[in-house]
């Protein structure tokens, strides 16, 4: 422990990046720059949920980490195992017992309440990148609230596919003004960003933080007759039983047989012990 | 470097550096008049190419301010400039390839899957 300052990073990168997130709490939804640290691990892998999470951590806290909704996955494991080593926290597995949780893509099953913490990990914090190239365009487009050409773009899917082409990272907009992305969620969690916890984004490739207070108006982006519907595989989690969870489909054979499983690994493991 | 309590100023350490001024022809435009303008360029090192190509990107960003038109070229746009000197690690965009992505993957199916069967259903009401 003594190698290492708390968590990691230097007490006025802390503050920086504690800056940059109450910047972003006071406006929600938008993307505040910071200067984004190298980290000892490769960029794309949580960069900037890492350098966030440092930056909240206490000593008092719980952490859990999960990636695609399960904590045994690698890089849930590897910083679930960095912040054990340079911050000395203590870890769960247990959404309820968290009060700092870093999420790669998913969000738990389970409620969050107030007092906790979330972390995105986010990859392409603009939502107009794939529609703008351009930083200073898009920046403007944020500034002017001009979003006609997210708009044309949902337009344009429903008109050719018949629906909105989008399944993750489905754009939201936060109390009526900017429009945001919500990192790569499946859209199907998309209804609980309205939530009692605080929900804290790090981009650490792109060096961009957002965030949202708790109780914040997030409406996902739709029309009026094409309204906006999480969806999830139409099965029971063949663990748990659970018909209400977002479930990951695995194959389990060659002759084509398949499996659905919670993809949230603590709400299924917490059901299967409660029903024995 | 100063050090307020000692009043004077110390050496803390020598660095190499290459300095280039360029200096460019410009036919003049609507709002200035013919003449020779100049770019910079500082870097480190001994590299002379680099100092030149630093001067020579400096003088291109300053067309407005020379009353230039945009001919659209990438060294006129400060952002694809410093984008390409500056990045953001690019690398990182096929390093978090190798991890798991189960779930925006499973959303993807599900919204194909959801696609595929309206247009087999439109293609059989139509037949």
């Amino acid at each position: 422990m003594k190698e290492y300052n708390f968590a990691y990073l230097d007490e006025q990168t802390k503050r920086m990046i504690r800056r940059a997130i109450l910047k972003g709490l006071a406006i929600p939804g938008y993307q505040v720059p910071f200067a984004s640290r190298e980290m000892p691990m490769p960029y794309g892998w949580g960069t900037g949920g890492v350098q966030v999470s440092a930056a909240v951590l206490t000593p008092d806290d719980t952490l859990k980490v999960i990636d695609q909704g399960a904590d045994d996955t690698t890089n849930a494991v590897s910083i679930r195992r960095f912040f054990q080593r340079t911050a000395g926290v203590a870890v769960t597995e247990k959404t309820g017992e968290a009060s700092v949780i870093q999420t790669r893509h998913r969000i738990p099953e389970q409620a969050l309440r107030e007092g906790q913490i979330i972390v995105y990990q986010v990859p392409i914090p603009e939502p107009l990148r794939f529609l703008e190239p351009s930083e200073v365009e898009t920046r403007k487009m944020h500034a002017l609230e001009d979003y006609g050409l997210m708009h044309v773009k949902l337009y344009e899917d429903i008109s050719q596919h018949g629906d909105i082409a989008t399944a993750y990272a489905y754009p939201v907009k936060v109390e009526g003004r900017y429009v945001m992305d919500p990192s790569p969620i499946p859209k199907f969690d998309n209804p609980k960003l309205d939530m009692a916890a605080i929900q804290l984004f790090g981009a650490g490739r792109e060096q961009r933080i957002y965030a949202l207070p708790p109780y914040t108006k997030v409406v996902s982006l739709d029309f009026d007759d094409y309204p906006f519907q999480p969806t999830k595989a139409d099965h029971a989690c063949a663990l748990c039983g659970s018909t209400s969870s977002y479930l990951d489909e695995l194959i389990t054979d060659d002759a084509g047989g398949r499996m659905f499983i919670c993809s949230d690994t603590d709400y299924c493991a917490t059901r299967v012990e409660d029903a024995a | 470097m100063d050090i307020p309590e000692l009043g004077f100023s110390i050496e803390i350490g020598e660095i190499t550096l290459t300095e280039c001024e360029t200096v460019n022809q410009f036919q003049g435009s609507k709002t200035q008049p013919p003449q020779f303008t100049r770019g910079y360029g500082l870097v480190f090192g001994m590299t002379e190419r680099k100092a030149i190509s630093m001067a020579l990107v400096d003088r291109a960003l300053r067309w407005a301010e020379l009353g230039e038109d945009y001919l659209g070229a990438p060294a006129q746009d400060e952002e694809f400039v410093l984008y390409h000197c500056d990045n953001i690690q690019a690398t990182g965009f096929l390093e978090h390839i190798k991890l798991p992505h189960y779930v925006d993957f499973q959303s993807e199916l599900e919204l194909i899957r959801k696609l595929r069967r309206d247009a087999q259903q439109m293609q059989e009401a139509a037949e």
